[in-house]
């Protein structure tokens, strides 16, 4: 909808059920200047691949977007955004909250492309998500301190940015981020340490310990262009968050650890819930299998950090 | 008088918690070399106190001081333990900050028993809740009637003396160096304590990514002589 001030207020939902195999998109509606379109072709796997598309330079003052997405029962979904999110100058600021369910046995992975303050910006994010306790969610974010190629480096207003993630109806996760230039020493030390882009990879799973097990195998060097750390942070949560320069490759990071979680969750949950052919929702079934479902793949070995038994001073 | 000698007490850094034995990611920024004299050392605990420990814990233990009496208080206080328990997303911060909280409600109900203090210990054991230091400590300076003002200052300049200790040990600083600091930050504590009531609801637990970060780093560290 366009706002008497040229601003727009815009929604977009959506949803998705499982038929079979498939994943298929149901229920999309989306606003000005929005769009919600197949990645590529629908018939190349049999998880959903949906793209939220943006055909405006980007986020003017006074634009607000609200999403929901909906991932039932078994669903498997993926989703997009197209091109950067970018946060034009503004005197007023502009918001985009989002409301995310992901139910029993249902798989979402959401990374989208970072977000850039541009010169003055106001931006308010909020993010609820609602995870089922058998559910999976790969979700990530990352934030660029401006147009840096073009010399804008952290000369936006503020951008206040607040993810809360609720598992089984319980809190599990809080991330409250808020980047003032002007009142804050942001590129200095505790914040970003000389790096233009920060990003966060969170991944909330019964398996989230496990494949953190992995990780642990597969990242044990730091980048020479990005610093970055891991953590359990809660029984079925794990954090990756990371400091570097560029927002292209930090997604690219980033997205090459979702989709190896993603095939992780995937490669569990169908030696443990194979989901009958025909039915579209049948969750009594399989979870008392679920229970029983070796959670460590093939390598239990692991290697506790040096020094975990830390000398007393 | 015996408010503020309970207060030295339970705040001493010498209070046997194992609190020294906790670095909050400060190890981790010695190793990569970015407090490495008196200066960076001075950088990183102004830093820390202003946007770390002003918007978590000393917040935290604000809200548990401001606890409302009667029915409504223990809902609200495991209300704030899950909360607390999803800001601090590093495992290392999280689990320092319940097991001083054990050990500080271990003790002080040796010291003198407040019935709320012992309820939060006993959740703690049961794992109904998390259990969290700036919690503990809130109940137990709130029960024995210290006010508000002192326990904040108290809990400021603890933190701050850990961070100093910490630095003089690692980085390392010399000891009078470190008491510089130290003294030299009293007016930002001070002035901390004053506006703490005005923090903005909105602004609770707000992360300092690249602290985060160093505390996750903390985890892989080769070799450690603090646990967090």
């Amino acid at each position: 909808m366009i706002n008497r001030d040229n601003s727009l207020t815009s929604r977009v939902d959506i949803s998705c059920k499982r038929e079979g195999p498939k994943t298929l998109l149901v229920n999309s509606y989306f606003d000005i200047p929005y769009k919600v379109v197949h990645y590529g072709s629908k018939r190349l796997q049999d998880h959903l691949e949906v793209m939220m598309m943006c055909y405006s330079p980007g986020v003017m003052d006074g634009d607000t977007l609200q999403v929901s997405v909906h991932c039932p029962v078994n669903a498997e979904m993926k989703l997009f955004t197209q091109s950067f999110n970018k946060v034009h100058p503004m005197k007023k600021g502009a918001s985009q909250s989002m409301h995310v369910k992901v139910d029993e046995h249902a798989l979402l992975q959401y990374l989208p492309m970072p977000t850039i303050p541009f010169r003055n910006a106001i931006f308010d994010m909020d993010n609820l998500i609602e995870v089922a306790a058998n559910g999976h969610l790969i979700w990530g974010d990352i934030i660029s301190g401006g147009r840096i190629h073009s010399g804008e480096r952290f000369e936006f207003s503020k951008l206040h940015s607040r993810t809360k993630v609720y598992r089984g109806g319980k809190l599990i996760f809080f991330d409250n981020q808020l980047m003032e230039p002007r009142k804050q020493p942001l590129e200095r030390m505790l914040f970003f340490e000389g790096h233009t882009h920060q990003g966060t990879l969170l991944i909330v799973s019964e398996y989230a310990a496990a494949f953190k097990e992995e990780l642990d195998e597969v990242l044990t060097e730091q980048f020479v262009d990005m610093s970055y750390g891991f953590t359990l942070c809660g029984k079925n949560a794990l954090l990756v968050r990371a400091l570097g320069e560029s927002g292209e490759a930090m997604h690219e990071w980033l997205s090459n650890i979702g989709d190896m979680c993603w095939s992780f969750i995937q490669h569990h949950t169908e030696a443990v819930a194979p989901v009958a052919e025909e039915t579209i929702a049948a969750p009594l079934k399989p979870a008392p299998e679920k229970k029983a479902a070796p959670v460590v793949k093939k390598k239990p070995a692991k290697k506790k950090p040096a020094g975990k038994t830390a000398a007393r001073l | 008088m015996q408010k503020l000698l309970t207060l030295l007490q339970v705040n001493d850094s010498m209070f046997p918690i194992g609190s020294f034995t906790h670095s909050y990611g400060l190890e981790s920024y010695v190793n990569a070399g970015i407090v490495h004299d008196n200066l960076s050392a001075a950088e990183y605990a102004r830093t820390m106190l202003e946007h770390n420990i002003y918007y978590n814990d000393a917040a935290f233990l604000y809200r548990t001081l401001s606890l409302p009496t009667g029915k409504k208080r223990w809902d609200k206080l495991a209300e704030l333990d899950v909360l607390v328990t999803a800001l601090k997303a590093s495992y290392e911060i999280r689990d320092a900050s319940k097991k001083l909280a054990i050990r500080f409600l271990k003790l002080v109900n040796e010291l003198k028993i407040y019935p709320v203090c012992r309820k939060y210990a006993e959740a703690i054991q049961q794992g109904e809740l998390h259990g969290h230091y700036a919690i503990a400590f809130g109940l137990y300076v709130k029960a024995a009637g210290i006010s508000t003002e002192e326990a904040l200052s108290a809990f400021y300049y603890n933190s701050l003396n850990g961070i100093i200790t910490n630095c003089a040990k690692t980085v390392p600083i010399s000891q009078t160096a470190g008491q510089k600091i130290l003294f030299g930050l009293q007016p930002v504590i001070a002035r901390l304590v004053n506006k703490q009531k005005d923090m903005d609801e909105q602004q609770l637990g707000l992360c300092c990514i690249g602290q985060e970060i160093k505390c996750m780093q903390h985890e892989k560290l080769h070799t450690r002589i603090y646990i967090s």
